[in-house]
């Protein structure tokens, strides 16, 4: 998004701000650009007018205009008009100064109704979203599933039903998941923990890549997913979405829906929101996956009103989720498991359908509380302020003997309650540089059930952020730096448990980031972002004590690790022309203190036989990678579809300090992987309204067929590993959308959708599967889901 | 705008407390752990009556395990009861009662390198399928070598081989000399 460019009319402002403030302030600014839709190029002097006030402006040759003094809640009529195009109206309600593009069409009069924008510009950093279409068939599964089409992504599964993001390679501790501008607290340590997050929240989803610790914090060391919701209604009125979906496979259902209501007369606004969802025994093609069930209930509520020049947004979420583990993937010790690795069907496998999910299974509880009030000094700057409570409750049952006193217990339990303060100060631009300041100050308490692997621990932490990015239309140049620091402090405890700790560990660093962005032409952009970055040793990787179950391995902490550093260097080029998008992504991310678990050769023995160790060490790491995305028209709607993503990753040393000559691959790295198809988008054949099912404007109504292929990851660590990779696999899935326009004045929308997932029955396993080991995927998957919104 | 920024305080300060008051440590989870393995052991001549332990009660890792050799005279017939203890907990937590109750739920399996020993059932789960919890014993000639001792849980009594079927709750071996 290019900012308008900057120019008050001096001697009308003056004369605005003479006025003394009434109760109502008529000091916001509507900035834009007027831009040809369909070829970006700037229209020069259009005529910007806001319809019967006598208000207006016109654009400068660069199509930037300003026009200050608008008052807050008045609904707006702007009309853009330029000799060569239709004009553009959009109606609009102020509540913030506001930057709005307007892309002047041939043919649409669009009505969008505007609302308060973030002062903060987007990273100049490689970043990827997906909204709409792509979310809307994918918010029924779960994040990871959102998620994976994107380039760059890929996802780390424990099972068809647990699934973590990984960012070009790094996942868990090393990204940070912000949902609803709260950055999410939970056990992201456990590779077979979950984000607990409800895609159905998110309007959109974006995935930075790379050090944003700058911008999300020490978690965000190797990049960030940021979950945005839907904005607040602004008309009076009652609005929503009721949403419906079921799939084959797991004979799963999915009902969500919200409702939006801004109170008459006043600037209160509410939301209210809730998901449900149930699955059974998955499918694979051979055979069903016992106690594979899951069960979801979320709600959440969101509320935003203002007062004077204070705008308050209350949110509350609670996400609780019951998971069931394939009793397959459930050993006693090796022999158990080399017995599940030899075995072509899984062992110890109910081969029937139910929804019932017993022991082993995962019960999961995240609540949020959010209160961020934010105060618009003046025209140029605001001060905002968050805080946000959350806690954790995750409790894990084993499979265990009903008549021991364990019989309704759990085997492991983890609660963690965070209490995060953000304060920040944010300026628009100011000659040329926006961007703002900030502290916060974040207290953990972590419990830990008796017996689990990790010691009790509180944390206290404090931050200082600065961030800004120049940018001035038309200089093709954009710049942006930021610079960090953050102070860890962790007092591991643990007392009745057998793994005995007490320890006080503290972290502080400076962590930065710089970027450039350069407009090479008008469809041309390139992005170049060096950040450094840094992430305190978790306690797990510190203290852990135990067998790690399903992975076979007895793992040690070492409590002397130092924080891990990357240094992520990216750049991006992102070529944008109609409906022509070429994006491709090179990074090379060097991690000093890379912390990782390394085997010993010697095993440890224990009550149910010997178990190989691995500790945990740390050593400096590289990992380097391409990620691509091509989305090009061919002829009659069809575009082709492209994306690949690869990434390499080794250990440069190890912490003995000898050097060695030869790559030692890391472990658990993504495989290559390409997705390829043809999407039809039938807009125009559907256009002829006698038809009667018209696609409503602005959707969109399109087939998709999407072919995956995942290649044979070779480069895996020599030791450790007790089965082969996976063979290379190609999956063909269709997808197809249309919304339908409903009632008298067409302002409803009926969106449907159809999916087909794995369309051949195609027996695979993934690599980046945990229970690769034990059983195929899931085999063909049918979804159809509608969505009403009204 | 004041008014707000105490508001705000207050109400921090409110969840500050909430939460510090929420916490405060109960077991409300409950390990199942098997730190010991007691072998029991009487001749039905009267002759001989001893425990072997193989013990870790300090959990996985850590410290070694402590682990007794089994002595036997040569050419006897010798009764086997096992139990096993949860030795982490005080009081110690007897599993061998659980895995009585549950007998059709769970499988001992032997197996003896070595030794001149023979291991033979002496006891039927609920179903009159095997258990394997008692034995009895058949000592050789003199010699040495060692005994793997499994506790299977959840096994599939009806399969071919039902020794390996299940899970492992419990395997440990004992060094064995028979004189």
């Amino acid at each position: 998004m290019t900012a308008g460019k900057v120019r008050l009319l001096g001697a009308c402002w003056l004369a605005c701000t003479a006025i003394s403030l009434s109760a109502q302030d008529c000091h916001l600014a509507l900035r834009g650009r007027a831009v040809d839709a369909d070829t970006r190029e700037p229209l020069a002097f259009a005529t910007v007018t806001v319809v019967g006030t006598g208000r207006g402006a016109v654009a400068d040759a660069n199509g930037a205009f300003v026009i200050p003094d608008l008052c807050e809640g008045t609904t707006y009529t702007v009309t853009v008009s330029h000799v060569e195009c239709e004009h553009e109206t959009k109606i609009i309600q102020l509540t913030e100064n506001t930057e709005l593009n307007f892309f002047l069409h041939h043919h649409l009069l669009d009505e969008v109704l505007v609302i308060e924008k973030a002062v903060a510009p987007t990273p100049a950093q490689s970043a990827v979203s997906t909204t709409g279409s792509a979310l809307a068939a994918a918010q029924g599964v779960n994040l990871g599933e959102a998620l994976k089409r994107l380039p760059g992504v890929s996802i780390l599964n424990t099972g068809a039903t647990i699934a973590k993001p990984v960012i070009q390679g790094l996942h868990s501790n090393r990204i940070a998941i912000v949902a609803n501008n709260v950055a999410l607290e939970g056990q992201q340590w456990g590779a077979e923990h979950a984000p607990e997050i409800d895609p159905f929240t998110a309007q959109r989803i974006t995935v930075v890549k790379g050090a944003a610790g700058v911008r999300y914090g020490v978690g965000a060391m190797a990049g960030a997913i940021v979950l945005e919701p839907a904005p607040l209604r602004e008309p009076d009125g009652i609005g929503g979405w009721i949403s419906l979906a079921g799939y084959s496979n797991g004979r799963a259902g999915v009902a969500a829906g919200a409702m939006d209501w801004k109170v008459p007369g006043t600037t209160l606004a509410i939301r209210v929101q809730g998901t449900a969802k149930r699955s059974g025994n998955l499918h694979a093609p051979d055979y069903f996956l016992g106690n594979t069930g899951a069960a979801e209930l979320n709600f959440s509520a969101l509320a935003g009103w203002k007062t004077g020049r204070w705008t308050h947004e209350v949110a509350a979420t609670r996400f609780s989720q019951r998971i069931g583990i394939l009793r397959a993937a459930h050993i006693g010790n090796l022999t158990d498991l080399q017995q599940a690795i030899d075995s072509p069907v899984p062992l110890n496998n109910k081969d029937t359908f139910s929804y019932n999910i017993d022991r082993p299974y995962q019960q999961v509880q995240h609540h949020l509380a959010r209160y961020r009030a934010s105060f618009r000094i003046s025209e140029k700057w605001k001060f905002s302020s968050q805080y946000a409570f959350q806690f954790n409750n995750r409790q894990e049952y084993d499979v265990v003997r009903q008549s021991g006193s364990a019989a309704d217990k759990p085997q492991l339990s983890f609660r963690l309650w965070t209490n995060a303060l953000d304060l920040a100060l944010e300026h628009f631009p100011i000659r040329h540089w926006e961007g703002g300041i900030g502290v916060q100050g974040i207290q953990q308490l972590n419990d830990v059930g008796k017996g689990g692997l990790i010691p009790d621990y509180t944390t206290l932490g404090g931050s200082v952020w600065l961030l800004e990015r120049w940018r001035r239309f038309p200089h093709p140049w954009e710049y942006e730096v930021g610079l960090r620091y953050d102070y860890r402090q962790t007092n591991a405890t643990t007392s009745g448990s057998l793994n005995t700790v007490d320890t006080l560990v503290h972290f502080g660093s400076l962590s930065g980031t710089a970027g450039i962005i350069y407009h090479i032409h008008k469809n041309l952009t390139a992005t170049l972002n060096t950040g450094y970055a840094w992430r305190p040793p978790h306690v797990n990787e510190l203290f852990a004590r135990g067998v790690h179950h399903g992975a076979g391995t007895y793992e040690e902490g070492r409590p002397d690790l130092l924080p891990e550093k990357a240094w992520n260097s990216n750049l991006t080029l992102q070529y944008q022309r109609n409906h022509t998008n070429l994006t491709l992504t090179a990074y090379r991310n060097q991690i000093n203190d890379f912390i990782y678990l390394d085997p010993q050769r010697a095993f440890v023995l224990t009550s149910r036989g010997a178990f190989p160790a691995y500790f945990y060490a740390q050593a400096d790491a590289v990992l380097h990678g391409l990620d691509a995305g091509a989305s090009v028209p061919v002829a009659w709607g069809i575009a082709a579809e492209g994306r690949a993503s690869i990434v390499r990753g080794y250990r440069l040393a190890r912490d003995s300090g000898e050097t060695t000559t030869h790559r030692d691959w890391l472990p658990l790295l993504p495989t290559d992987r390409l997705q390829y198809g043809l999407k039809w988008t039938l807009n125009r054949v559907l256009r002829a309204p006698d038809r009667g099912w018209e696609t409503a404007d602005g959707q969109e109504t399109f087939v998709r067929l999407l072919a995956t292929t995942a290649l044979h990851q070779t480069r895996i660590p020599e030791s450790g590993l007790l089965k082969d990779a996976p063979a290379a696999f190609t999956l063909w899935s269709l997808e197809a959308g249309h919304t339908f326009a409903l009632g008298k004045d067409k302002k409803q929308l009926l969106d449907v959708g159809l999916t087909i997932q794995n369309i051949g029955n195609t027996r695979y396993r993934e690599y980046l599967n945990f229970f690769r080991f034990f059983t195929d995927e899931p085999g063909t998957n049918l979804g159809v889901r509608a969505k009403w919104i009204f | 705008m004041q008014t707000n920024t105490v508001k705000f305080g207050v109400l921090a300060a409110l969840l500050l407390a909430f939460t510090f008051g929420a916490c405060k440590k109960d077991d409300d989870t409950e390990q199942e752990l098997i730190t010991t393995v007691v072998v029991h052991l009487t001749a039905t001549d009267g002759s001989f009556d001893q425990e072997y332990t193989w013990d870790d009660r300090d959990g996985d890792g850590g410290n070694a395990p402590t682990i007794e050799e089994i002595a036997l005279p040569a050419n006897k017939t010798i009764n086997c009861h096992v139990h096993f203890y949860d030795r982490s907990k005080t009081p110690e937590e007897d599993i061998t009662e659980e895995v009585e109750a549950e007998s059709a739920e769970h499988l001992l399996v032997y197996a003896v390198t070595g030794a001149n020993l023979t291991i033979a059932a002496a006891d039927t789960d609920s179903n009159g399928k095997a258990f394997r919890l008692k034995t009895t014993w058949t000592t050789g000639a003199a010699s040495t070598g060692s005994l793997k001792v499994s506790l299977r849980h959840e096994p599939n009594k009806d399969a071919a081989n039902p020794d390996v079927t299940g899970e492992v709750d419990a395997e440990v071996d004992f060094p064995v000399k028979i004189q």
